[in-house]
């Protein structure tokens, strides 16, 4: 039966391919409008891949060791950790920076936990919010402005 | 007006789409997407101990995998792999069955909604699911096809393509709507000379890795601008492309070559698409036998226009 439910005569494939076509690109760009850049409607896509572009003042968090395992910021101690590592690094300091400054003390307990499982103590550190160039943090790991939010002992 | 553009559409389809030469080639080629298919699955297969030991954290089933709710999540995991891997065999096995293609795309569909099962969405299958969705429609082949039915073969084939280009132009498109907006807010936008080095600078920084060309054009952003805008064309025009038979290779190239310059400045993989990008547009069946590098410059938009401009004048001042 469905074989012959789907050989269709030239003309007619050729009308379905069209209007195929055409309902993926409506499916894909309403789902991105609808859910305002979110969700897509699966498994259609919008295809709205890398559409902005990261802007030169970036913000965010990091940690800074200033006593013990060679005080350094943990960003740029891939020699402690290996590029391997340095994700999950990257996403515990944010975690941790943005727990302390919406003052979530169980979220910041469990990302201290996690964090310090990597550090291997006596440690100080600071947690700081931080404003940044892309293009020179990743050359230099300069920052525009660092204000530290909390220091912790391990 | 729009019975005008459809009429254009559908004669411009007739001309790629003959049912000669191409269909031959499209015949040849359609069971290597089965083969390709079964090799991933194999390996995906491979990694189903690695799938059960990191557990079911962040799992939501997407709508196809409505039998995860009743089953444990390993039973899911070996369902879902082991599933596509044994169908993506019968169809390399049956490439011109329809029901083993059916069987292909249920398969994969399922791999599929696994990925995307752990938070966002997972693009590397996309493409490769909703071209097993339009290969199903080939039509089934007696010993001497008609050329009714070769011509749907082929028809089905350039859909495909037609496919994996339009999700180009989707991309594009947003680039250039967002573009709009972001230069409207006075930031840095598609068009600024930095935005190459802004993308593999950020990336970069997320995720606390180096690569092999992403230092250079953090360094010298400029160098990274004129590829930017190459991109920006290759991608927004790839739909005009998949009616113009003659840039098929180098839109094919061009995007495979675009995969490999996000992988080898921000690590952004894209290997899934780059191959079918190299089956179904490099070895396009559709491409004219004597096209002239001046034909297919001639025929790339904007790119084209302005060659085919600056050509006049030369003739005419030679004249």
């Amino acid at each position: 039966m469905i074989p012959h439910l789907t050989d269709m005569p030239y003309a007619r494939a050729r009308t379905a391919a069209l209007i195929g076509l055409s309902i993926y690109i409506a499916v894909g760009f309403s789902a991105h409008v609808l859910s305002n850049g979110g969700e897509d409607a699966y498994p259609f896509f919008s295809w709205f891949l890398f559409v902005n572009v990261p802007q030169r003042v970036q913000s965010g968090f990091d940690v800074v060791v200033v006593d013990g395992m060679g005080a350094q910021s943990l960003t740029e101690s891939d020699a402690f950790f290996g590029d391997g590592m340095m994700r999950d690094i990257l996403a515990l300091e944010n975690r941790l920076g943005r727990a302390v400054k919406g003052g979530n003390p169980l979220e910041i307990a469990e990302a201290r936990r996690e964090l310090e499982s990597f550090l291997s103590g006596p440690v100080t550190y600071r947690v700081r919010e931080i404003t940044y160039d892309p293009l020179e943090y990743f050359s230099s790991k300069a920052v525009l402005e660092a204000t530290v939010l909390a220091e912790y002992l391990l | 007006m729009m019975t005008d553009l459809y009429t254009r559409i559908t004669s411009s389809i007739d001309a790629i789409v003959r049912g000669e030469a191409d269909f031959e080639k499209a015949r040849a080629i359609l069971p290597f997407f089965y083969y390709a298919l079964f090799f991933i699955s194999f390996l995906h297969l491979e990694g189903l101990d690695y799938a059960i030991e990191r557990g079911s954290a962040g799992f939501s089933p997407r709508w196809p995998l409505f039998f995860a709710d009743y089953l444990s999540f390993d039973a899911t995991v070996t369902i879902v792999l082991l599933g596509a891997t044994l169908t993506a065999l019968l169809a390399c096995v049956f490439p011109f069955s329809r029901i083993a293609r059916i069987l292909a795309f249920c398969g994969l569909f399922g791999y599929h909604a696994y990925t995307a099962s752990f938070g966002g969405p997972n693009h590397q299958s996309d493409h490769w699911l909703w071209v097993a969705f339009i290969l199903i429609f080939v039509p089934t082949l007696s010993a001497t096809p008609s050329p009714e039915t070769r011509k749907t073969f082929s028809l089905v084939f350039w859909s495909a393509q037609a496919y994996l280009l339009l999700t180009y132009t989707m991309a594009g498109i947003g680039k250039l709507i967002y573009a709009a907006i972001q230069f409207s807010n006075g930031q840095a936008h598609a068009f600024s000379p930095d935005a190459g080095a802004l993308f593999a600078a950020t990336q970069l920084n997320q995720m606390g890795v180096s690569t092999p060309l992403g230092p250079l054009i953090i360094e010298h952003p400029y160098l990274a601008w004129l590829p930017f805008l190459i991109m920006l064309e290759l991608q927004t025009f790839a739909i005009v492309a998949a009616f113009r038979p003659q840039l098929h290779r180098v839109w094919g190239f061009g995007l495979i070559a675009f995969h490999l310059a996000t992988f080898l400045t921000m690590r952004a993989v894209f290997v899934g698409p780059s191959f079918l990008l190299a089956l179904f547009l490099l070895s396009s069946p559709f491409v004219p036998a004597n096209t002239s590098l001046r034909d297919v410059l001639f025929s790339i938009p904007i790119i084209g226009t302005i060659a085919r401009y600056i050509s006049a004048r030369v003739v005419r001042g030679n004249r």
